[in-house]
């Protein structure tokens, strides 16, 4: 990703100005003075990150540092992204969960891209993303940076309401033997082991294996739920520097998880009935990738990156398969002394296979279907004046399903002070239709009918229109005070073309002898919203040793049918993702060894689901025993006994409870 | 005697209206050592005669892939000179245009290339400073490293033999490799 390359050098440079200044508000002139034996008896305060860099400078971007990886204590992805503003996660079972930023969240969110490694990984057959799949260990992840917004002109269909990019650490930084074991309270186990080291005299490498297990949580009933799971997996990195100017990254990972979840199942009867069952969800994953970089004398560069990536997977009446290749090629060049462009091509192609995993489920209307993703985009970074530059851009892609596609954006950013800019954004994202909008038939729900009993209905795709969003932003970046920075952003967004389900005439078939009310349901179209809302975050350095951030966002939706559709619920959609969440870290160091974090976090009730506001209490203490060997206690959800976060209205699985636990992990390096 | 001096200071950067910068010399940041470090250098190494086009010529000290130090090694190498060469930084995004650096800073950010930025000065008379746990296995002559908080510097005498750079027994002295 040249182009994250290119506009995080620009930040950057702008972030390390901000940093440098304030942190040397004078040149250290006893610095310059000092002995090489009084430099040696000087004690570093504040170790500089080897790398910091946001994404692009006129758009939110909030970086989940491995330092904040390490003190969160959280030992998965969705865990880790309850600390970024905007973001909405929910945990749904122990293996799933609804995430999303900025609205329309769902235990298949579609509107949100996750890449890692610039890699995609999100589900073409339904635009979601498996989370209990994305299993990376928390010492191997970089940064993650989270982009609230629309990101369609680098990143292309699917990037709508924000982009979650996981970079993880180049083998060059891994080297050495890495052991880590956990054990927590609700019976959770995690090993991992990794050995890194030195790939020839130019390049290094790393290979790791991980096995975990979770226990199944309990069902609101009281009951235990059927969601324990289970899962290995293994991974390499290698990074070479192939000459002063080439280097080459290859990258593979495969996982297989095993376990179950609680969820509906819909006997056709008649008469017909909705079902609680206790069924398996089998996956298995894996992916190989090549990326190829090429840094030319006057800074410019280009890349090229190719991955095959496939999953197998089980779940809710549905076996899938998904087989992805991929292509991309980026160029950036300066041209004269105002413009910096980027330019870029990429190709997909996916093989999709779905069938029903048990005789009355589900079914598509074509078994195999591969479909071809071509697309190109350029954006000129065009500097102004001084202090303003404009960026401007478009992605242009053909999709199989509703061909030619264009998602151009424009940012706006004034340098205002060394410490400060403004920024405005205004662009134009899709959400790419997949197969189950298009093609999809199953039995969605059981409804009382007066007379008869109760009716089946039953969802089919149809042939519509991509998802749009037209999104405007306003941001405020500020180092106000040398220890005290501050982030808000403000958006409007308005979405045509929401997917609703839009009824059709009931009518009787005959199961056997016993007729069965069929409600046919076909999706649609055939909404719009208007969302508004507001992140601030803050970040307070109250010491060399404390360090304070807090953040709030706020979020409101209104959705509403057209005129023509008869979507009776699509309003209600609103109601799933929380108006208001609060949040406050702090990460202390006790001593130079112990470390103490705690984070609270407020997410407000979610009014359609019977969903209560709750309060998220989480802590960690860690203690370096010496140079190699770390020992971290941690505790989650420590302030209510059991709490809910979400309700899988369109229903798959049955919601469980968030309970109170507690981890012990040690990490050993040698 | 240290306190009236943090005193002195302290009083002429109010009147010029400036911050002042409270911390003990005890304590810096990372990158303010490390520059401090780069500053110095240039007291204890003796390059050969003709790597200088004059007597007066300045001492050049080129940052080589991301610059760590912001603006804080320009300003460190402003207010200090080494005999009668003042001090020059300048910034590099290849190692072809480190023609006439005497001391080259190789960014960690260059890791992947130190072989090849390396072997491109093997026989330049110009003192490579990494901060980086195998800039020396590389070939790299000084690294800067943490021992407990604090900076560390090792000398790779063999490398900087190779290049005919002299370095000064007080440099050797305090000297230490990184896994002894």
């Amino acid at each position: 990703m040249n182009v994250v390359r290119l506009l995080a050098l620009m930040v950057l440079l702008c972030v390390t100005r901000f940093a440098v200044h304030a942190q040397t508000p004078v040149p250290p002139k006893n610095i310059a003075a000092a002995s090489l034996e009084e430099l040696m008896d000087i004690e570093v305060t504040s170790v500089s990150k080897k790398e910091q860099t946001l994404s692009r400078a006129g758009a939110a971007v909030f970086v989940i540092s491995q330092e904040d990886i390490r003190r969160s204590g959280a030992s998965n992805i969705p865990d880790l992204l309850r600390m970024a503003p905007g973001v909405q996660v929910a945990q749904i079972a122990s293996n799933q969960w609804a995430i999303t930023i900025r609205g329309f969240n769902n235990l298949y969110s579609n509107k949100v891209l996750v890449l890692i490694d610039g890699r995609t990984v999100y589900i073409n057959s339904f635009a979601g993303v498996f989370w209990d799949q994305l299993d990376i260990p928390p010492e191997n992840i970089e940064r993650i940076e989270v982009i609230r917004g629309p990101g369609g002109t680098v990143w292309g269909a699917n990037a709508v309401n924000g982009v979650i990019n996981i970079i993880t650490k180049s083998a060059a930084d891994t080297k050495g033997r890495l052991v880590t074991a956990s054990s927590g309270t609700r019976e959770t186990n995690s090993t991992l082991v990794q050995y890194g080291g030195a790939a020839g005299s130019r390049g290094a490498f790393r290979a790791f294996g991980k096995y975990f297990d979770i226990n199944k949580s309990t069902l609101p009933s009281g009951s235990p739920a059927a969601d324990g799971w289970r899962g290995a997996m293994g991974g390499f990195r290698t990074d070479l520097g192939l000459t002063s100017q080439d280097t080459l990254s290859i990258q593979g990972e495969y996982r297989a998880t095993n376990g179950g979840g609680t969820a509906r199942a819909i006997l056709p009867g008649p008469p017909p009935v909705a079902l609680a069952t206790n069924q398996p969800i089998d996956s298995d994953s894996g992916d190989l990738m090549a990326r190829w970089e090429h840094t030319y004398t006057d800074g410019s560069s280009t890349s090229l990156q190719v991955y095959d990536s496939a999953i197998r997977r089980t779940e809710s009446g549905i076996r899938l398969t998904e087989n992805s290749a991929d292509v991309e090629f980026e160029n950036h060049i300066g041209v004269g002394s105002r413009n910096d462009v980027v330019w870029g091509l990429a190709f997909r192609s996916t093989r999709e296979t779905e069938s029903p995993n048990t005789p009355y489920a589900f079914s598509v209307l074509r078994p195999v279907r591969v479909d071809n993703l071509a697309s190109a985009f350029v954006q000129d970074e065009i500097r102004l004046g001084k202090s303003v530059s404009l960026t401007v851009g478009s992605k242009f892609e053909r999709n199989a399903y509703t061909g030619f596609e264009f998602e151009p954006s424009a940012q706006l950013v004034w340098q205002r002070t060394e410490k400060s800019s403004l920024w405005f954004s205004a662009s134009r994202a899709i959400r790419q239709p997949d197969r189950f909008d298009f093609e999809v038939n199953f039995p969605y729900s059981v409804v009382p009918v007066p007379g008869f009993g109760a009716g089946m209905v039953v969802v089919s795709g149809a042939k519509h229109a991509a998802e749009q969003l037209r999104d405007f932003e306003l941001g405020y970046r500020a180092q106000v005070a040398p220890r005290l920075s501050v982030d808000a952003t403000t958006f409007l967004s308005y979405y045509e073309h929401l997917q609703t389900l839009e009824p059709g005439a009931p009518f009787v078939r005959l199961v056997g002898a016993s007729p069965l009310l069929v409600i046919p349901g076909t999706f649609s179209d055939k909404a719009h919203a208007r969302n508004f809302g507001a992140e601030l975050s803050t970040t307070w350095k109250a010491s060399e040793a404390w360090k304070l951030s807090g953040a709030y966002s706020l979020l409101s939706m209104s959705v509403h049918p057209n005129a023509d559709s008869h979507d009776s619920v699509i309003a209600t959609i609103r109601g799933d993702a929380p108006r208001h969440q609060i949040q406050a870290r702090s990460a202390l160091n006790l001593s130079k060894r112990v470390d103490w974090d705690a984070s609270i976090k407020y997410v407000s009730a979610l009014s359609v689901q019977n969903i209560a506001g709750y309060v998220r209490l989480d802590t960690r203490l860690g203690w370096r025993i010496n140079d190699a060997l770390e020992l971290s206690i941690s505790g989650q959800n420590l302030t209510v006994g059991k709490h809910f976060e979400y309700v899988d209205i369109s229903g798959l699985f049955l919601n469980t409870a968030v309970t109170r636990q507690a981890f012990a992990k040690l990490t050993w390096r040698f | 005697m240290r306190a009236r001096l943090h005193i002195g200071i302290l009083g002429g950067l109010l009147l010029l209206g400036l911050p002042a910068d409270l911390r003990p010399l005890e304590q810096a940041d990372e990158y303010e050592v490390k520059a401090g470090f780069l500053v110095n250098f240039p007291s204890f190494v003796e390059w050969p005669a003709d790597s200088f086009p004059s007597p007066t010529a300045p001492v050049n000290i080129c940052v080589l892939g991301r610059n760590p130090f912001g603006k804080t090694l320009e300003s460190l190498a402003g207010g200090k000179a080494v005999g009668a060469r003042t001090l020059r930084v300048r910034q590099l995004s290849d190692v072809r245009q480190a023609t006439g650096c005497d001391i080259l800073f190789v960014s960690s950010s260059e890791r992947l290339r130190f072989r090849f930025i390396l072997d491109a000065v093997k026989d330049a008379p110009v003192f490579t400073v990494g901060d980086s746990s195998d800039f020396i296995a590389q070939g790299g002559v000084a690294n800067l490293w943490m021992e407990k908080g604090k900076i560390r510097v090792e000398i790779n005498a063999e490398a900087a033999k190779a290049k005919n750079l002299r370095i000064s027994s007080r440099l050797m002295a305090v000297a230490k490799p990184e896994r002894p």
